[in-house]
């Protein structure tokens, strides 16, 4: 699925520009950063309610993050934003909380990150 | 092979988190620039990440140290902490002694070790209470490699 399209069914805000042509199959929620690394075999959206600069840098460690999308309101300070901007990740904010953005993307037939188990 | 085949770069990691992870962003950068495959890439950059964040969480900061070779990439971090009491526990999924503080900046989830033991060939944990804690890593740029 389009971003934008993502962005649509969350009732989301692009909070930096926007880039054409990411396509999103997979998603992964998280706030604690190794949990968000251990999901990452993917490329994916994350959907976080964590947004100091560690979650843009996880993005930028992990590869596989196209995009952010920080749940109830919450918003990243303008160095965060420039720093997603200069690296090529979107980041996207929506007044609904994790559950309700999860709900409706399962719904939307975004697919959980596949896990691999020991 | 020569001497000229190797390169190796040191990254100091310093105790601050506004900053925790720039030392692996400039690994990830110089392995970009040497043209490392992506996927090899982002299995060292979440490694030496996950490594990078140990050492501010429960050190005082520390050193990476760099080698790349024609046949595999291996870093080594270094910090003066408290040393790890009990490698087993540490390695167990979830497991964290990270402080409240350090959790609510969204560290501290105890998967910093297995997530690096998930993304390596070679793992070392070289530990001393009260004198520090020393990681090594490598990863393989061919497996044909691996045993020469």
């Amino acid at each position: 699925m389009e971003l934008d399209n993502i962005v649509n069914i969350i009732d989301g805000q692009y909070l930096t520009k926007k880039i054409q042509n990411i396509n999103i199959q997979y998603a992964g929620a998280a706030d604690l950063m190794s949990d968000i690394l251990a999901l990452t075999d993917q490329p994916m959206i994350l959907i976080t309610g964590l947004c100091g600069i560690q979650v843009v840098r996880t993005a930028e460690m992990s590869g596989n993050i196209l995009a952010i999308i920080f749940v109830r309101n919450k918003l990243p300070t303008p160095n965060i934003i420039d720093e997603a901007e200069h690296l090529n990740i979107p980041l996207i904010k929506t007044k609904l909380s994790m559950f309700e953005t999860c709900g409706l993307l399962y719904e939307n037939n975004i697919k959980p990150v596949p896990l691999k188990y020991d | 092979m020569t001497d000229s085949d190797y390169v190796r770069v040191k990254f100091p990691i310093e105790k601050d988190f506004s900053t925790a992870g720039n030392a692996s962003s400039g690994l990830k950068k110089l392995l970009k620039a040497v043209g490392i495959p992506p996927e090899i890439m982002r299995k060292i950059a979440v490694a030496s990440f996950e490594a990078e964040i140990n050492a501010i969480a429960h050190a005082n900061g520390g050193e990476m140290d760099v080698l790349i070779s024609p046949n595999h990439i291996t870093v080594i971090v270094k910090d003066n902490g408290p040393g790890i009491p009990d490698i087993k526990l540490a390695m167990t999924p979830g497991y964290s002694t990270a402080s409240e503080e350090v959790r609510n900046m969204g560290f501290g989830a105890g998967m910093g070790l297995p997530n690096i033991k998930k993304n390596v060939d070679e793992l070392k944990i070289d530990t001393e209470l009260g004198v520090g804690t020393t990681l090594t890593f490598t990863v393989y740029l061919n497996k044909k490699n691996e045993s020469t």
